[in-house]
């Protein structure tokens, strides 16, 4: 596993996979919504590109154990062609054909140490 | 008969109003004013504080600074008031020591919208596929600049040092702080690896987090 890129708060890992897992189109894909603000980081394809969620499954889940991420805070989509990653705040990111894992950042509370994810 | 209100932050009790509002207005995104206000508007009771008292109240408050969470007689209560006054504020008004800074510079591609390009803020707006011509895709070179600060814990009355990670938003341009742990405050580049983290809790390496492609 590689980390691409960090949107905001939002790390962006690539993974190798095959094509053959399954997955469902979307015209457009939220991945991480700001819980207060309304804004959002969201995935669009380029003309001519798609963008699939993949499908909660056996092989997700397996993928998911390679790369050591837990499904509860992990967005897993495939992208053919190329897709932009966009944002009300943040510049657009490009995301050229393969898979993503979308997770969170986290940070450290010292007081009650707990490690908690960075709300935004 | 005498009622004694009390107040709570993260199941702390605090007493007075004051210090329950300065408290909760440093954070108004998990409190919003609407939701306090609301949250004490009991038509039914006699004891509930209308409105119009609260929202004068609530604008009245200062918000809570670190040498004032610092003067709570309770352990617990001066953890929650300098939780929520926030790193930033731990930083400038403790004097936190600036223990490493480190600067990277960057190269990274980012797609720039062009002027025709509707916008919401700097997303394009409305669109339901992207075309090449809406961008210029001219790397971007900026300076990605990390500053970790230690607070001594006999300042702070707690049982560990504290540690500060200040960073900048390479699109933004806005500032961050954040609270690092302890074990992983060695560098600056090794902290903010460390907020980036498997399910296991294991922490991205400075070698992986220097290697991101992209970052905005």
């Amino acid at each position: 596993m590689k980390i691409y890129a960090r949107h905001g708060d939002i790390p962006v890992y690539r993974i190798d996979n095959d094509s053959t897992t399954k997955g469902t189109e979307v015209k457009k894909l939220i991945v991480a919504e700001g819980e207060v603000t309304g804004h959002h980081h969201e995935v669009i394809p380029f003309k001519g590109g798609k963008v699939e969620v993949l499908d909660a499954d056996e092989q997700v889940d397996k993928l998911l154990d390679e790369i050591n991420r837990d499904s509860k805070d992990s967005t897993i989509v495939r992208v053919t062609g190329k897709a932009g990653l966009v944002h009300q705040e943040h510049g657009t990111i490009e995301l050229p054909e393969g898979t993503y894992v979308f997770t969170r950042q986290i940070q450290y509370d010292p007081f009650s140490k707990i490690i908690e994810r960075v709300r935004d | 008969m005498d009622v004694k209100k009390s107040y709570y932050v993260d199941g702390v009790e605090f007493d007075t109003m004051d210090d329950f509002l300065r408290i909760v207005k440093c954070d108004d995104e998990e409190f919003p004013m609407e939701l306090i206000i609301k949250s004490f508007d009991k038509p039914n009771s006699k004891y509930a504080t209308s409105i119009d008292k609260m929202k004068k109240m609530y604008e009245k408050a200062k918000l809570m600074t670190a040498k004032d969470a610092l003067k709570f007689p309770n352990m617990e209560q001066r953890m929650v008031a300098i939780k929520y006054a926030g790193p930033e504020k731990i930083v400038t008004e403790l004097g936190g020591k600036l223990i490493s800074s480190e600067t990277v510079s960057k190269t990274h591609k980012r797609l720039t919208p062009k002027k025709s390009v509707k916008l919401d803020g700097v997303k394009p707006a409305g669109y339901e596929v992207l075309l090449e011509d809406m961008f210029d895709d001219e790397p971007v070179t900026f300076d990605d600049k990390y500053d970790l600060y230690k607070i001594d814990k006999k300042k702070l009355e707690t049982d560990e040092d504290v540690f500060i990670l200040h960073c900048v938003c390479p699109s933004t341009g806005r500032n961050y702080h954040i609270f690092i742990e302890p074990k992983y405050a060695t560098k600056a580049i090794d902290a903010v690896a460390s907020t980036l983290r498997d399910k296991e809790g294991s922490p991205l390496s400075r070698a992986e987090y220097l290697e991101m492609e992209c970052e905005s």
